[in-house]
């Protein structure tokens, strides 16, 4: 009798805990979501200033607003990649620009982790580009350690690299390392995978941005599959829902692709695509916490998602297992990255279903060479583009611009995200090279401030 | 000399006891894993019509495979009081070593899978040993000694593979053959080869440390070391021959990780083999200090586990209560598991 009240008492105790965290978060969630109304976002014009006092002011903002609106979200995690219209000017944030002329260039690389097709080829791409000029690139791998990146910054403080290039495990924590290189003479360019925030005294920040591709994919889906009253149903498998930025950006940026696109057939379009996109995120976030969001007179029904744990086959076919089981008449399954690809589709012949006949799969990234090919094959419709030989080679050739061409970085913009586009049945001879593992790379020159403000002068 | 009234009253008393040890709040206590699972398996059927499906059973049980064999090995190395922090390690290297041969060394005929297939078990298994002769010959604390193994594999993993999975060709033979192993289901009943793999495995065991001096003795190892090493047993021997096992398990693990997913990755090193297997073991009833807990229950342990996970998923559950449902229900299965064992010691 005494153990079995011992019992109960363990049991309420676990309950009353358990029910505080979730009430707390829960009630924080409310509280954040406020504030964000009121708040101001980073970065923003004095014109958008008004329009976000107004987005807080309305309950569905539209245009510009809704852009505002976004950017000033707490939850922020599944809008990686996007940018607002106009940015402030960087010039007077102290770089360590300009440099000193110079040929023989010293690049210290700080990689977070070299443990994948995407790291390897970066960094591959960026030490055949330094020997093309003669330069020399020492790197050290942190593996995601914080400490580690940091004991490796002030390595290449100490041998007095000319410039660093940080691909930074946590980019917030990197700020005093920055701060030390940038007075020691040591100018630093960031390459994700995360995005820097304006005022860090970096050169620039070259990444890929998450929500775009995803975008592009949901509007792509929706021109092939969209018909006005009939409802498709779509399933997300993912890496990391809830922790990583792809995870969640990608998907998001599906949804509101999706919608922008089914809108514009259905003959009822969005006043522009930053209303689709604020919806889509709505719908994220809703989808997101309670596992499945029917959007039927929107013509998509998100049955539900797969949460893999790697972005890899096992972690696509962990995704995708039970899904499959719950949902079999899925239309569309929507991958998050298409190195999860053939764990997904391992699991698709296991339910008895053949992949693009029975079900549509569609990825949002990277390109990679055996995604381009299923493709071809018609096993998988769409991924995203999402080359590292970009962002590696990009690297280099700026270094290059800085130190032997006196190009002028002082006012570069704070995130440089590199071209956001799919690969299609239609295009993919365009990205396809047998001797590459990922798609061709597309050359991408690092915009100023003023030429990104004037490309985007005339959005709205 | 005991006078008969004392004698009656004492027999009273046995009988009073054996009554209170089979009342129904006592059996549950003792098999609560069990209770538990059945539990779970009911309100499973009740939330979601497609859980009692032949589909989804075996979809989860094909999932499970890998997990039960490498539970299985955990079990006969916590048995003596030790711990594997490794195992998910060393199935990435089995299977990274098994892939290799097969893309890159050309091994691609019948004699060249097995060949691949023992040289990715092989490593294993020479890790195993390794880690073994650290714990067992050396007397180095199994915790840490597991734990930097896992870290070195984990890095040989990435030099392997250059950190990109290696996806096998489905067009050579052998590759085709494993995948086919991997995805194929047995033509009489259905059921998937991995899990007939499993189902091996748990019985070869069963029978191992159920009825052969070697499971016998693991366990008088984990119950009283020091008794056993008085009793001429060879514990450095033994403790030495669990973490080959485990070694060994992990391989086949890593081998049927190949042939489900076709490919290799050293993201593998970084999955959750170790806590899921850890967890599936001590829901099974067996001890963290060693000396408890059978094969029959570490099954059933792995099967809460998962049958857990698979309800939430068929009820699209979101990932957040998830995982919090997940810990509150492992934390009470360990919570019922100490109780009894204090209500049996006492």
């Amino acid at each position: 009798m005494k153990r079995l009240r011992l019992l109960l008492a363990c049991i309420l105790v676990v309950c009353m805990v358990a029910s505080l965290i979730v009430g707390c978060s829960s009630g924080s969630k409310q509280a954040t979501e406020q504030n964000k109304n009121e708040a101001t976002s980073e970065g923003a014009t004095s014109k958008s200033e008004s329009t976000s006092q107004e987005a807080g002011k309305t309950e569905n903002p539209t245009g510009v607003a809704a852009l505002e609106a976004l950017l000033s979200m707490k939850d922020n995690l599944s809008l990686s990649g996007i940018q607002p219209l106009k940015l402030n000017s960087r010039a007077n944030i102290f770089k360590a620009v300009p440099v000193k002329q110079k040929k023989d260039v010293t690049i210290g690389w700080c990689a977070a982790s070299l443990g994948s097709t995407f790291f390897e080829n970066m960094i591959g791409s960026a030490r055949d580009t330094a020997k093309k000029y003669g330069y020399k690139l020492l790197y050290e791998n942190a593996n995601f350690n914080v400490q580690t990146q940091s004991t490796h910054m002030e390595t290449f403080i100490t041998k007095k690299v000319d410039v660093i290039v940080l691909n930074a495990v946590h980019i917030n924590s990197s700020l005093q390392d920055i701060k030390h290189a940038v007075e020691a003479g040591i100018p630093v360019i960031v390459t994700g995978p995360t995005p820097t925030p304006e005022d860090f005294p970096v050169i620039t920040t070259i990444l890929s941005g998450s929500y775009a591709p995803g975008f592009q994919v949901g509007e792509y889906i929706a021109q092939k599959f969209y018909q006005k009253g009939k409802v498709l149903k779509v399933g997300v498998v993912a890496a990391q829902i809830g922790m990583a930025a792809d995870s969640e950006s990608r998907p998001c940026g599906f949804i509101g692709g999706f919608l922008h696109k089914s809108a514009e057939i259905a003959g009822n379009p969005y006043p522009s695509k930053y209303d689709a996109m604020y919806e889509g995120y709505k719908a994220w976030i809703e989808f997101r916490d309670k596992g499945k969001l029917d959007l039927s007179e929107k013509g998509i029904n998100l049955v539900g998602y797969g949460n893999g744990g790697s972005p890899d086959p096992q972690g696509g076919q962990k995704g995708a297992t039970d899904l499959l089981t719950a949902h079999p008449d899925m239309d569309i399954l929507f991958v998050e990255t298409d190195p999860m690809f053939p764990g997904v589709e391992a699991e698709i012949k296991s339910h008895n279903m053949v992949p693009g006949k029975d079900i549509v799969v569609a990825c949002a990234a990277d390109g990679l060479k055996a995604a381009m090919d299923a493709i071809k094959q018609g096993r998988l419709l769409v991924t995203g583009y999402n080359s590292p030989l970009v962002n590696g080679t990009t690297i280099v050739e700026l270094i290059h611009d800085m130190f032997e061409e006196g190009r002028d970085v002082n006012n570069l913009v704070a995130n440089a995200y590199t071209p956001a586009q799919i690969i299609t049945p239609e295009n993919v001879d365009q990205f396809y090279d047998p001797n590459l593992d990922v798609a061709k790379p597309i050359p991408f020159e690092v915009p100023t401030i003023d030429e990104y403000n004037a490309a985007h002068a005339n959005e709205k | 000399m005991q006078s008969k009234t004392e004698n009656k009253s004492g027999e009273r008393q046995k009988a009073v006891i054996g009554i209170q040890n089979r009342s129904i709040g006592s059996i549950l206590m003792r098999h609560n894993a069990s209770f538990i699972l059945i539990v779970l398996c009911i309100v499973s059927t009740i939330i979601s019509p497609l859980f009692l499906t032949k589909g989804n059973v075996f979809n989860l049980l094909r999932q499970q495979s890998t997990y039960m064999i490498i539970s299985i090995g955990m079990l006969t190395v916590m048995l003596t009081g030790g711990i594997d922090l490794s195992v998910s390690s060393i199935a990435a290297i089995g299977s990274i070593m098994a892939a290799i041969p097969l893309k890159d060394w050309g091994y691609d005929t019948g004699l060249g899978l097995v060949s691949a297939i023992a040289i990715g078990v092989g490593c294993c298994v020479i890790i195993g040993a390794i880690n073994g002769f650290l714990v067992s010959y050396l007397n180095m604390p199994a915790f840490i000694v597991t734990l930097a193994t896992s870290f070195s594999i984990q890095g040989v993993a990435f030099i392997l593979t250059n950190g990109a999975p290696i996806l096998l060709d489905f067009t050579q033979h052998s590759s085709s053959i494993i995948i086919k192993f991997g995805e194929a289901c047995d033509p009489i009943f259905g059921i998937p080869y991995p899990v007939i793999l499993a189902a091996v495995v748990v019985i070869v065991f069963y029978f191992i440390m159920s009825y052969t001096s070697f499971g016998r003795l693991v366990t008088a190892i984990g119950s009283n070391e020091t008794a056993a090493y008085l009793a001429g047993i060879n514990v450095k021997r033994y403790k030495f021959w669990v973490y080959v096992i485990s070694g060994l398990l992990s391989g086949i693990a890593g081998i049927i990780i190949l042939a489900r997913a076709g490919s290799a990755t050293p993201l593998t090193t970084a999955s959750d083999y170790n806590l899921s297997s850890i967890a599936g073991v001590v829901i099974g009833g067996c001890s963290l200090t060693g000396g408890e807990g059978t094969v029959g229950y570490t099954v059933i342990g792995v099967l809460v586990i998962a049958v857990l996970g698979n309800i939430m998923n068929l009820m699209s559950l979101a990932v957040y209560p998830q995982m919090m449902v997940k810990g509150l229900i492992i934390v009470l299965a360990v919570l019922l598991r100490s109780m009894t064992s204090k209500s049996m010691a006492g």
